[in-house]
């Protein structure tokens, strides 16, 4: 009996022990997770056992921390944060970590290095204003980027031209070179203004650099320019037309005769939904073209804001765009939806308040990005053990990402402030029960999803988007099963109860 | 006998070592010299002057959609431009001045060390080098000029940002050929010739540190310019190289002219001349086997 009392109390003790750090195979499963998301390895032999010793003494918790403050700062978290961010770029990525970007990096890979690795705010990616590089390969025709011509060109008009021996004689050693513009130049603005981001969205006379406009939205504003959706009622076309052709007003015959023949494809209003953002932005990269030109161009930061707003700001140049970018919600819900994405995972929704704890998060971190990252590792959703989704909670992120399409739309262009306003992939739809069922009433009449969309009114006919015959059984049976949120809690009562 | 089969066979097989070639300067220019009393120059010189006109068919003016678009000219100087590597001290007399032929132990092919570029103008001479500055400067010539109109101008000059020329190439990042601008010129000055035309006067910078001229494109040219009242305007041209086309890939057009022969002074001679350049690194390799060229 004595024995089995101190068995029980070894057994409360050894619980109680772990009880703040989780089950020591938790904690384990956490210390693998960590080193695997921030490095690409697992922990080391040696770093196992000082873990099981940690565990032993109790201080396990404050191992991890010592670890992850220790991860942050090693090369490989470098390495693999910056493939990330070529992929968001759609660059091309290095795949092994064999040499350090110090010896072959290009003036991008350098910059995004040095941000990641000196703890920097994730704004100077934009921001930046100096760069480092290896100049180019004088006798390598494959080398791709003559970042000399790219940076003085518009400078000094004058190339740094290589000796005799960079050219002619094979062990020559090659200089880095470091290139500063002055804190208030207005053509540059972080990776926006290197060879590789000029090289991956090149220009041509059509295309009058929207393609790289497009890019930063995409990037920094996480606008996909969706497809447009022309209004369908005579109110909301008109103020469609007064959105994109402010001056129409006044517009003489000779004006509308002149614009009909310009640029056909950007006049047309299903297409100007994209240009109205598009093609002022494109002017301002300007007379860059394979390299940067000497004079900035002028443009504007041009959409409309999540919330309805209309944002139009003159910019004088690049730099004036960096600047202008960071300060928009936009801005930083994108980018820690980015970093969601990248540490917690994709297939973790994100609801609009913990969105809006991670942008404050991000903010009184100083957009520090190691911090930042240190703050995600140590959330619930990053250290629990993921669990196998039951039907339903696998079922609401499926009709989630069909709403996605849905919100595009409805977000940018619609003049109901309450559609505006309603995410549609944000369960659940309300806390008041009488809201949820109109909200799902709403979706199940306007799509007409018991028919597969026959009589739908959304979405519109001229929609580039329609639902396919997957989509309407999703949401059909998500609907029918009371349209559960994403913990599987269902918002309505289920199909055939009361 | 035995021991005479058996050194030779030694010999055969032991690993040859070969004497180093080098770099050497000479009033600052670079020659290689062998090591076994053979010594080429890096040396470079111009092909003939060839006169060849560019068709250029304005097809867009964002500032003035409705303008007439015109159709025009572009009259131009130009010539190849041959890079390579020439003996200058051989002890067969008939290789002096010869380009360094590089063979190949066992195979019939060889390659003289040399590289042509078949388009220089005056254009590439304002921003790139100085043997094309004696050519007439190229000049523009139109059915009409509404397409100026807009252009900054000061007396009889015009003023253009940026003009440059397209062309279908690879991209870097996803190796797929597409159009993209790769050349050209930024802050250029036309000056209006007592004739109408104009002439390209001034070349600020070059887009690319090539030189090339904006309208040596197999695709568009395009003019970017800030016009008076400030707006951006772009006015692109569908180009025509054909007639230079036809001149560069007549028979003989490579063929240099001794008088312009010279050895390279600047390095950015070298510039793009690839087989001259790895073929002298090669040379300039330790263990490299000079008797692979002739």
């Amino acid at each position: 009996m004595r024995t089995f009392k101190v068995l029980i109390a070894a057994l409360i003790v050894a619980l109680s022990l772990f009880a703040n750090a989780g089950t020591p195979a938790q904690t384990e499963t956490y210390f693998f997770k960590l080193s695997k998301s921030l490095r690409g390895v697992p922990p080391t032999l040696e770093e196992r056992e000082e873990f099981a010793k940690a565990v032993q003494a109790g201080t396990a918790e404050a191992f991890l921390q010592k670890k992850t403050q220790e991860y942050l700062t090693d090369d490989k978290f470098t390495f693999k944060l910056k493939q990330k961010v070529d992929e968001l770029l759609k660059l091309k990525q290095q795949r092994e970590f064999d040499k350090t970007p110090k010896e072959t990096g290009t003036s991008y890979d350098r910059l995004v290095s040095e941000v990641i690795q000196s703890n920097s705010s994730w704004d100077q990616l934009l921001l930046a204003k100096s760069y480092h590089y290896m100049p180019p390969i004088p006798w390598d025709f494959l080398s791709s980027y003559n970042e000399d011509a790219f940076f003085f060109i518009p400078n000094q008009g004058h190339v740094p031209s290589p000796s005799f021996e960079d050219y002619l004689v094979p062990d020559t050693k090659r200089v880095e070179r470091h290139v500063a513009f002055a804190p208030d130049d207005l053509r540059i603005a972080g990776v926006v203004t290197t060879p590789r981001f000029f090289g991956r969205y090149v220009n041509t006379a059509l295309n009058k650099n929207r393609r790289r406009a497009a890019a930063v939205f995409r990037v920094f504003l996480c606008d996909s320019m969706a497809p447009s959706v022309p209004a369908t009622d005579n109110q909301g076309e008109k103020q469609d037309f007064d959105t994109i052709f402010p001056g129409h007003s006044s517009y003489t015959e000779d004006d509308i005769r002149r614009n009909t023949q310009a640029d056909v494809h950007g006049q047309l209003m299903d297409c100007k939904s994209c240009h109205y953002k598009l093609d002022p932005l494109g002017q301002v990269f300007g007379f860059s073209a394979a390299t940067l030109a000497p004079l900035p161009a002028a443009g504007s930061l041009t959409f409309k804001g999540q919330d309805g707003r209309a944002v139009a700001i003159p910019l004088r140049g690049l730099g004036d765009m960096a600047q202008a970018l960071i300060q928009q919600t936009e801005y930083e819900k994108c980018q820690v939806r980015h970093f969601w994405r990248w540490y917690i995972g994709k297939d973790v929704p994100v609801s609009r308040h913990k969105e809006q704890e991670l942008v404050k998060k991000f903010n009184d971190l100083g957009r520090k990005t190691q911090d930042f990252v240190s703050y995600l590792v140590s959330l619930p959703e990053f250290k629990e053990r993921p669990q196998a989704l039951t039907q339903d909670q696998l079922l609401a992120r499926r009709a989630v990402n069909i709403m996605k399409n849905c919100n595009d739309c409805h977000q940018s262009q619609d003049k109901d402030p309450d559609i505006r306003n309603w995410d549609l992939t944000d369960l659940p739809y309300s806390q008041d029960a009488d809201e949820r069922k109109d909200a799902i009433r709403l979706l199940r009449k306007n799509l007409d999803i018991d028919h597969d969309g026959v009589g739908k009114k959304m979405p519109p006919k001229d929609s580039l988007w329609k639902l396919s015959q997957d989509d309407f059984a999703i949401l059909r049976d998500w609907i029918n099963r009371g349209a559960p949120d994403f913990d599987g809690n269902a918002q309505v009562s289920p199909k055939g109860t009361p | 006998m035995i021991r005479f089969l058996v050194f030779g066979l030694a010999l055969a097989l032991s690993p040859q070592t070969f004497a180093a070639a080098q770099m050497v300067y000479v009033n600052g220019a670079p020659y290689v010299d062998f090591g076994d009393g053979r010594i080429a120059v890096v040396s470079h010189a111009m092909g003939k002057l060839n006169h060849g006109t560019i068709a250029l068919r304005q097809i867009e003016n964002t500032c003035d959609p409705g303008q007439v678009l015109a159709n025009c000219k572009i009259h131009m100087e130009f010539a190849s431009h041959t890079v390579g590597l020439r003996w200058s001290t051989h002890p067969d007399a008939n290789k002096l001045n010869a380009y360094v032929k590089r063979i190949f132990t066992g195979s019939p092919n060889s390659y003289d060390i040399k590289d042509g570029f078949g388009i220089y103008s005056w254009f590439s001479s304002q921003v790139r080098n100085q043997w094309t500055a004696s050519f007439n400067p190229d000049v523009i010539e139109c059915d009409q000029y509404d397409w100026m109109k807009q252009l900054p101008a000061n007396g009889h000059r015009r003023f253009l940002q940026s003009w440059t020329g397209e062309t279908m190439s690879p991209n870097p990042e996803t190796g797929v050929s597409e159009n993209q601008t790769i050349s050209g010129g930024f802050n250029i000055e036309l000056e209006k010739n007592a004739a109408g035309t104009f002439t390209v006067a001034k070349i600020g910078s070059a887009v690319s540190g090539d030189g090339v001229p904006p309208y040596i494109s197999n695709s568009v040219s395009t003019i970017t310019f800030l016009a008076n009242n400030n707006q951006q305007c772009q006015v692109a041209f569908e180009v025509s190289i054909e007639d230079i086309i036809k001149k560069v890939q007549a028979p003989h057009f490579y063929d240099i002219d001794p008088a312009t022969e010279m050895p390279v002074r600047s390095p950015i001679e070298l510039q793009n001349k690839f087989t001259t350049i790895n073929g002298i690194r090669a040379i300039l390799l330790p263990g490299a086997n000079l008797k692979e060229y002739e």
